[in-house]
């Protein structure tokens, strides 16, 4: 159902905003939070993971923004086109995001991750937080679909429906650039430091 | 909304209105304020009043504060996901504020 896995979404992403030291957390150097230790390498696969899991949230995001209005138009006169602003610029909030996800999504070099690598329980809290985070959005995107009664397929949607899942859409992606503007930090600390 | 939440939101609120008010920039005032606001959309906008009696503390007090205020809306009922929201706002408004 949607309603549990959007809610375990939203749980495990104010998790990984509440955590802090995010490379010490991967096993990294530093006063350790954790029991364990990792290698550069182990270190950069943990990384590609989390990127595929992230990928996996931003690729319901899309898929959402869309479902709650596929066929976006707005009925308000648009303003003569500014030549100094950028055309996306004059679009209403909904399909800007969309624009926007859609851009993000596919300028992203991440891999999905595969059944086994989401199925797969993980022994690093963040990376396992992430997981959770990947499947439940894989779950969440299959009652999108459609195909059967009862799920949220595009145009199926009351217009609260749509409201509550573009609330929800915004709030994951405000998120994920929470989190993307922290571990951008993190490595930019790291690199200074080594 | 219960009473006791109702005080703890209004001391969020004015605990956000107090450092938007002692901010050094406009930047960063106008920073601490889009985090009032969205405390406010949580709460579909039922805003109870702002106290300026008890906000006479410096900034990093007040930050302090703001902190643990907007956390203690957990107790309430407060989406989780919201409050970390609220708290990434409020520390990037005090990044631009120059600390």
């Amino acid at each position: 159902m949607y309603g549990e896995s959007g809610a375990s979404m939203r749980q495990e992403l104010a998790g990984l905003l509440r955590t802090e030291r995010v490379s010490q957390r991967l096993g990294g150097p530093g006063r350790h939070p954790s029991s364990f230790r990792t290698t550069d390498d182990e270190r950069a696969s943990l990384g590609l993971l989390i990127r595929g899991y992230r990928q996996s949230v931003l690729v319901w995001c899309l898929e959402a923004a869309t479902a709650a209005d596929p066929y976006v138009e707005t009925s308000i006169a648009r303003a003569e086109p500014n030549p100094f602003k950028r055309a996306d610029r004059d679009l209403s909030p909904l399909p800007a995001l969309q624009t926007a996800l859609e851009r993000a999504t596919r300028s992203s070099t991440a891999v999905l991750p595969n059944l086994e690598q989401l199925t797969t329980r993980s022994d690093v809290p963040l990376v396992e937080a992430w997981r959770q985070a990947a499947r439940a959005a894989v779950m969440a995107e299959r009652d999108l679909d459609g195909s059967e009664v009862g799920q949220l397929g595009q145009g199926q949607l009351t217009l609260r429906q749509a409201q509550t899942l573009v609330a929800d859409v915004s709030a994951i992606c405000q998120a994920l650039i929470v989190l993307d503007r922290r571990y951008g930090r993190a490595s930019s600390r790291l690199a200074v430091d080594t | 909304m219960t009473p006791a939440h109702e005080l703890a939101l209004a001391e969020v609120r004015t605990y956000l209105a107090a450092l938007a008010d002692q901010a050094a920039t406009t930047k960063a005032a106008s920073s601490y304020e889009h985090a009032l606001l969205a405390v406010d959309n949580v709460h579909g906008d039922i805003t109870p009043a702002v106290d300026r009696a008890c906000v006479q503390v410096g900034a990093s007090a007040l930050f302090e504060r703001a902190t643990s205020a907007v956390e203690s809306l957990a107790v309430h009922g407060v989406d989780e996901l919201q409050i970390e929201l609220v708290l990434a706002m409020l520390s990037d408004a005090r990044g631009s504020d120059g600390a």
